[in-house]
């Protein structure tokens, strides 16, 4: 078993991935935990920054009442994007809980000490207690992505000053042939590696770290619908959506749908305060998080589509999506993860994404409405689809007007890098990997084009 | 789709402004007012929409009646304007959710970049607490100081408390030359513009969905975009179609569009010093002006006489007015920046057939050369567009424009009255602004933000890059410091009712 250490060490050997927990936690009081998440801001961001915790990113949010369910709570919820060596899911998330609470136990224990069943504040709180609490609130996802998987921060960090130590010398480099221009790129990268710490642990030298190569994957899956049957082969989900109920497609027309119209012409003061909130929190950094939670259609039937839709998602993701950075065609999403709590009535999305909340949603209904309409067919007033999968999201201004009717604000997000999207993040790792192994000569090109 | 010009737009119903620039009105004054008398203003609005310009006379040759007038009048509304007419509750939250919180808003300054010097609190006209309820624009066809008093006259015959209202700003503007059409950076403008598609002229490419300008017209997705309605009742003229598929509503936003006002001011010694010490950072660079206007010309991804650098990379080509427009990037063979550009102003507030982001991959994004892919790539950039209706205001540095001078010139207040139009400000201002200008990480970019608008700003890191993608022979160039040459001085955001809607707002409280 590999010995939990994230102290950077040569990245090039210790083969770090990402894993990413959720916790939720029954909110007792409510007011108390408000006022300690907005004093987070300035003093949480160290804590989470801890190197020891390997932390990509991190977000509090407070979940208010499904208002229509008597039996609702208010939840916290509590989500980490981390670096991990353990390879399995259940072990990667007990370490990163237990240094968490290790090294981060006064921060985490004022906010969930506001939660139902904290523990009774012992003096000084044991770290295996809170620890405890957090594993049992652990909730598992039913669909997820990353953007940048198997990267730990330490590389994304690296690699990003690789870049511009590159650019900064070709700023004043003699114009030359490529072959030239890549092989004074390595000299200087080379001799640099001895000196500058921010290069250090690289050895151009070497084969590059491993890395699942997008490229291979993506030869055999061309675009469209072609990875979402490859890698799904369909055996899940074609079964249910040729054998659904005729009662539940027919149920599907029938069900509400969400109309902008409505809902604008009737927002009070208190919607316009929501939306200000939501907007408060975002745009601070390149990315942002969203946490959208919506409850699911009523009617039976809607909970086994939905894990099926959700599981075929998850699995295109995990086999495909994840190693060419790509969720559908959308560029932008660091993280993104469903799923299903309060007795599995209610549906939580979170994501980190790059840029504006407009050219997100923009993405999502341009590039990928088949893979949403899984994803959110079957709960509330989601625009109507077909067969679960089409229309829907294509609605444009229904989609994103049903998406912000929905979205909560995120009281605390942290980000390891605010300056990088996902794009740069590969761009980045394609540069690097190619200075370690010499491109081909067409590949030259590629290679110095992509120095941007 | 109808290829009759304009034969199914209600062009009785949109106001001129909306269609036209009114390039041969060379004069133009903007006036901003406060409606300090519901009651009169409303009956002032009765009378004074017989004098605005609605796009009737387009339905004939120029030679025909009806024909344009002299004097051009257009009206909006901000927001609060319409409350304070009287509009419906209903109709007032059925307008899009920007135009109801405001250009001046703080989470809307800080996605847009306006801060430091351009934060809201600190503009001329148009930020917190200083409302602005309508816009009173003015054009007329001579821009001698009689053809100015002209327009003075008729606005101080109209803007009166008697009639309801009151000037709270008056913001000049200054004809462009007539033969270098050139804005105070020394660049020509007013070349590009989307055509509606009913209003295309044949054989011009660059043509957008009606309903991406208009309201109640079909919009690039398909859909009518959302508008505000009012209930029929309250309609007592009967002036306002009905609103569709919504018996007993009728449609206030039809033939109308949302109007961006942004008041720009230009620091052009500042833009030009710092390219001409910039340029000296650059190897192979020729010394002087000619390398000025060689690194100048990438920020802006034109020459100053207005020819594309895709199109003529190594030096300025014929500026015939035909040729000014006609290109793509890839189709240039310029897919990756080599010659223009991906940070360059043009470039990014219309990326064209641009893969996003770019450097992209070819495995993954498909090839540029297919030429479905490319057409795609069109489609996207396409629902982010606007339409242009800026005019420069304060004098020229220099009458020519010549780099030298505008290096050394004083710091007298000039700029650009930044005016667009369209259906969705979410999608179409706002986005180009928010994601495409100011964003330093657009299309794959790390540090670079609109050489002209972005440098700078907080939000989401300070960025004063600008990167030239290399091509053969020749490495990737950057330069570093942008100084901040624009800044935001006052704005709003407006909506330019149809005639109905104008004339349902003078009987509504009545
Ligand atoms: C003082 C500020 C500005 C200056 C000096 C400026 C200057 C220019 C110039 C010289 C051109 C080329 C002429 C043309 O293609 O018509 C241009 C084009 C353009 N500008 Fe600006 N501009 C400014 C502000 C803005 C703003 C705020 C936006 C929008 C957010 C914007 C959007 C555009 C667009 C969309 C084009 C046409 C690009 C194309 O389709 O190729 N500009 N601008």
């Amino acid at each position: 078993m590999p010995t939990l250490s994230l102290t950077p060490t040569p990245e090039r050997q210790s083969p770090i991935r990402q894993e990413s927990l959720t916790v939720l936690a029954r909110v007792d009081r409510e007011a108390p935990l408000r006022a300690t998440l907005d004093a987070l801001g300035a003093s949480a961001p160290s804590v989470f920054a801890d190197p020891e915790l390997g932390i990509h990113f991190a977000r509090l949010v407070v979940i208010p009442k499904d208002g229509d369910q008597a039996d609702s709570s208010v939840w916290l919820a509590f989500e980490s994007n981390f670096d991990t060596p353990f390879s399995g899911e259940v072990e990667a998330q007990a370490a990163h809980l237990d240094a968490l609470s290790a090294r981060a136990r006064d921060t985490l224990a004022e906010i969930f000490g506001c939660c139902s069943g904290f523990p009774a504040a012992g003096s000084p709180e044991p770290a295996g207690r809170l620890a405890a609490y957090l594993k049992a609130g652990l909730v598992p996802s039913t669909a997820s992505y990353q953007g940048h998987s198997h990267r730990s921060i330490a590389r994304i960090r690296l690699e990003r000053d690789l870049r511009e130590i590159i650019l900064t010398y070709l700023e004043t480099a003699n114009g030359c042939g490529p072959e030239q221009l890549f092989e004074r790129v390595r000299d200087h990268v080379r001799a640099l590696s001895k000196t500058d710490p921010r290069l250090a642990g690289l050895d151009v030298d070497q084969p590059a770290p491993p890395l699942p190569d997008p490229v291979v994957r993506s030869q055999h899956l061309s675009e469209g619908w072609a990875p979402w049957i490859e890698a799904g082969k369909l055996k899940d989900t074609l079964p249910i959506l040729l054998n659904l109920p005729k009662a539940l497609l027919e149920w599907q027309k029938h069900d509400a749908v969400f109309d902008v119209r409505e809902h604008q012409e009737r927002w009070t003061d208190a919607d316009r305060e929501a939306f200000s909130a939501i907007a408060r929190s975002e745009d601070h950094g390149t990315q942002n998080a969203l946490t959208h939670v919506v409850p699911l259609r009523e009617g039976s039937g809607r909970l086994t589509v939905l894990k099926h839709a959700h599981a075929t998602v998850n699995r295109i993701s995990q086999n495909h999506f994840q190693y060419i950075g790509q969720l559908g065609t959308i560029p932008s999403i660091h993280f993104a993860k469903w799923l299903l709590f309060e007795s599995d009535r209610r549906l939580l999305f979170f994501s980190n994404y790059d840029k504006s909340w407009e050219s997100y949603l923009g993405d999502f209904v341009d590039r990928a409405p088949e893979g949403l309409n899984l994803a959110w067919s079957c709960t509330r007033e989601y625009p109507r689809t077909v067969a679960f999968a089409f229309e829907g999201a294509k609605d444009e201004e229904t989609f994103k007007s049903w998406t912000r009717a929905y979205q909560v604000p995120t009281q605390f997000f942290y980000s390891a890098y605010t300056d990088l999207t996902i794009e740069t993040i590969n761009n980045n790792t394609w540069i690097r990997t190619r200075l370690h192994d010499a491109p081909s000569a067409g590949g030259l090109d590629a290679w110095l084009r992509r120095l941007t | 789709m109808n290829t009759q010009p304009g034969s199914s737009l209600e062009l009785d119903e949109i106001q001129g402004l909306v269609l036209n620039g009114y390039r041969h009105h060379t004069a133009a004054r903007y006036v901003m007012f406060e409606i300090v008398d519901a009651a009169r203003a409303r009956a002032w609005l009765g009378s004074v929409v017989n004098h605005l310009q609605f796009g009737d006379y387009r339905k004939t040759p120029r030679e025909q009646p009806p024909f344009i007038r002299d004097v051009c009048c257009n009206l909006a509304f901000t927001h609060p304007g319409f409350a304070a007419l009287g509009l419906p509750t209903i109709a007032l939250n059925g307008f899009s959710q920007p135009f109801q919180e405001g250009l001046a808003d703080p989470n809307r300054a800080r996605r847009l970049g306006d801060d430091g010097a351009s934060d809201p609190t600190k503009w001329a006209w148009g930020g917190p607490g200083r409302p602005v309820h309508g816009l009173l624009a003015v054009f007329g066809m001579h821009c001698t100081p009689e053809g100015y008093a002209a327009l003075k006259a008729v606005i101080d015959a109209t803007l009166v408390e008697a009639n309801g209202v009151r000037e709270t700003a008056v913001l000049d503007t200054v004809p462009t030359d007539p033969v270098l059409r050139k804005e105070h950076f020394g660049f020509r403008d007013g070349i590009t513009n989307p055509q509606i598609a009913s209003l295309a002229q044949p054989g011009k490419g660059d043509i957008i969905a009606d309903g991406e300008v208009l309201l109640g017209y079909e919009n690039g997705y398909g859909h009518l975009p959302m508008a505000p309605h009012v209930p029929a009742e309250t309609d007592r003229a009967g002036v306002l179609a009905p609103a569709v598929a919504r018996p007993g509503f009728n449609d206030f936003g039809r033939n109308g569009s949302y109007l961006v006002f942004r008041q720009l001011q230009q620091d052009v010694r500042a833009f030009w010093e710092y390219v001409y010490k910039a340029k000296d950072a650059i190897p192979g660079l020729p010394a002087g002006r000619e390398g000025a206007e060689w690194l100048a010309s990438r920020l802006v991804g034109r020459w100053p006489n207005g020819t594309p650098i895709t199109r003529y990379p190594e030096r300025p080509g014929p500026d015939a007015e035909d040729k000014l427009n006609d290109f793509l990037y890839y189709e240039t063979g310029d897919g990756f920046g080599a010659r223009c550009p991906i940070g360059a102003h043009i470039r990014r507030t219309n990326p064209r057939d641009t893969t996003l982001p770019v450097p992209h991959d070819v495995e993954l994004s498909g090839s540029p050369d297919d030429a479905e892919k490319r057409k795609a790539v069109l489609a996207l950039t396409a629902l982010h567009r606007i339409v242009r209706r800026g005019r420069m205001y304060g004098d020229p540095a220099d009458p020519v424009y010549d780099l030298e001078r505008l290096r050394q010139c004083d710091d007298k207040d000039r700029g650009l009255h930044f005016l667009c139009f369209n259906a969705n400000l979410n999608r179409q201002f706002e986005f180009v602004q928010s994601n495409w200008a100011v964003n330093p990480t657009f299309a794959g970019l790390s540090r670079d933000p609109d050489p002209l608008l972005g440098a700078r700003r907080t939000v989401p890191f300070p960025a004063a890059d600008f990167t030239m993608p290399g091509g053969p022979g020749c490495p990737t160039r950057r330069v570093h410091d942008l100084p901040r040459v624009v800044e935001v001085r006052g704005g709003a955001y407006f909506f330019m009712p149809s005639r109905g809607a104008l004339r349902y707002l003078a009987a509504c409280g009545a």
